[in-house]
């Protein structure tokens, strides 16, 4: 295209080259009409311009294909190629309002993602909080139940070992007693009440945890 | 050497006459009515399609519309557009005469003072009637430029109304002037040519000069051709102007 474009420009200059010299030569030739013509027009009074025997005819012409150009650029031509300009400008701007729409939207998909995540987000952070304060609460519940369960029992078992003690205590001061009567029987040869033994040792025992 | 004046005169090709009054359809008619159906057709033929987006052809029809419109909004303003289709005939019409009277055997209407002064002289009268019919009075104060001291008003008055009539006169003169000197040139370069090419073989040489010169000056004619059209639209502009404001 470009080529042709340019061997079309190259063309047109050449063909001005030559169609001026032709133009010349062919004045060349036509010297002696030439020259009677200047001859007649000079004895006119100069420049062709200035001869007035043409001038309505001009005027008229011109009138009457200023006017036609006129019109037919005025009705046609021009709301033509206005009307193809104001349409290209509003499809235009048509675009540039559709894309201003879109990107809006878009903003606004982006703000409610965001608005989303950070709300899924605090609900997350919220439900951890949660679960670790439920975990806690029951770990230091189920502790508390388990201290308490296991200070009960162990108080139990106390009471239990206390008694077992004095239970033992009152067997062993009993058979302390037996033996202690037994043996001042069997040594001394007197026979002793048990029961009071039993006392005397009692009151042993009693002095005992005293000094203790 | 060729008459280099000769291309100028004008031909009938259809003589006729109105009530006496010489009307023939001349070589200058002839080449007003190529440039009205070269315009015509090709603003026609390329805006047939009408597409969003543009083709050259298109395109270059756009540019020209552009053009014009772009100069009325810088120098008229927005109200200018009542006058888009006259700016742009003028245009057209000086553009396509200037263009067109570039093609060897051609003739330029533009290069005739009675073209351009017409064109200039209506000009000169719608800024006169509208400008008096709008503004009535006030359209007077257009030769009366503000912040002038009183004692320069007898001086300022008359020089302002001088270059007010003159208008038409320079508008007219310019574009004739420069049209004709430029095809006188033209043609008076090619008469060298030719002239020094009939002498013999030394003469081809010689006269290759004269016209390696003119291709040249076509190329400069060329741009003239659009600055003239040019220069007398926007001055149009400028003149059409006063009707619709009177600034200073």
């Amino acid at each position: 295209m470009r080529t042709l474009f340019k061997t079309a420009l190259a063309a047109y200059g050449s063909s001005i080259l030559l169609a001026s010299q032709a133009f010349a030569v062919e004045d060349a030739h036509g010297l002696v009409e030439d020259a009677h013509h200047a001859a007649e027009e000079h004895a006119k009074g100069g420049l062709p311009q200035f001869d007035p025997t043409f001038f309505p005819t001009q005027i008229f012409w011109l009138a009457v294909i200023f006017g036609v150009m006129y019109i037919f650029f005025a009705r046609k031509t021009l709301p033509e190629i206005s009307s193809v300009l104001e349409n290209r400008r509003d499809h235009i701007q048509s675009d540039l309002d559709t894309a201003e729409k879109l990107r809006e939207e878009a903003e606004e998909a982006h703000r409610a993602y965001d608005e989303a995540l950070d709300k899924a987000r605090t609900e997350a952070s919220d439900l951890f909080a949660d679960v670790e304060k439920k975990v806690k609460d029951k770990s230091s519940k189920d502790f508390q139940a388990f201290y308490e369960r296991s200070s009960k029992e162990i108080k139990a078992a106390e009471a239990e070992i206390e008694k077992a003690k004095a239970d033992a205590f009152e067997e062993m001061s009993t058979i302390a007693a037996e033996i202690a009567s037994q043996a001042a029987e069997k040594i001394v040869g007197i026979s002793t009440d048990i029961n009071q033994a039993k006392t005397v040792i009692e009151s042993l025992h009693k002095n005992n945890k005293r000094a203790a | 050497m060729a008459d280099p004046i000769h291309q100028f005169v004008i031909q009938p090709i259809i003589p006729f006459e109105v009530g006496g009054i010489d009307l023939s359809f001349t070589n200058s008619a002839l080449w007003m009515t190529i440039a009205a159906v070269t315009s015509i057709t090709f603003l026609s033929v390329s805006m047939r399609r009408k597409s969003l987006v543009p083709d050259r052809m298109q395109m270059s029809s756009e540019i020209v519309y552009q053009f014009i419109a772009d100069m009325i909004r810088e120098n008229i303003g927005s109200k200018g557009r009542e006058y888009f289709p006259l700016i742009f005939t003028i245009f057209m019409m000086v553009l396509l005469g200037n263009m067109l009277g570039l093609i060897p055997y051609s003739f330029t209407y533009t290069s005739h003072l009675i073209v351009t002064g017409a064109l200039a002289l209506m000009i000169f009268l719608m800024v006169m009637v509208i400008g008096i019919f709008r503004h009535g009075t006030h359209f007077f104060s257009l030769f009366l430029p503000p912040d002038v001291p009183a004692w320069l008003l007898p001086l300022i008055i008359p020089i302002e109304i001088m270059s007010f009539l003159v208008r038409p006169v320079t508008l007219s003169v310019r574009l004739f002037a420069n049209m004709m000197a430029g095809h006188i040139m033209l043609k008076v370069f090619a008469g060298f040519s030719a002239g020094a090419m009939s002498l013999g073989a030394a003469g081809i040489i010689a006269g290759l000069f004269p016209a390696a010169f003119n291709t040249v000056m076509i190329t400069f004619e060329l741009l003239i051709a659009f600055l003239q059209a040019y220069v007398f639209t926007i001055l149009c502009c400028i003149y059409l102007k006063d009707t619709i404001e009177i600034g200073h």
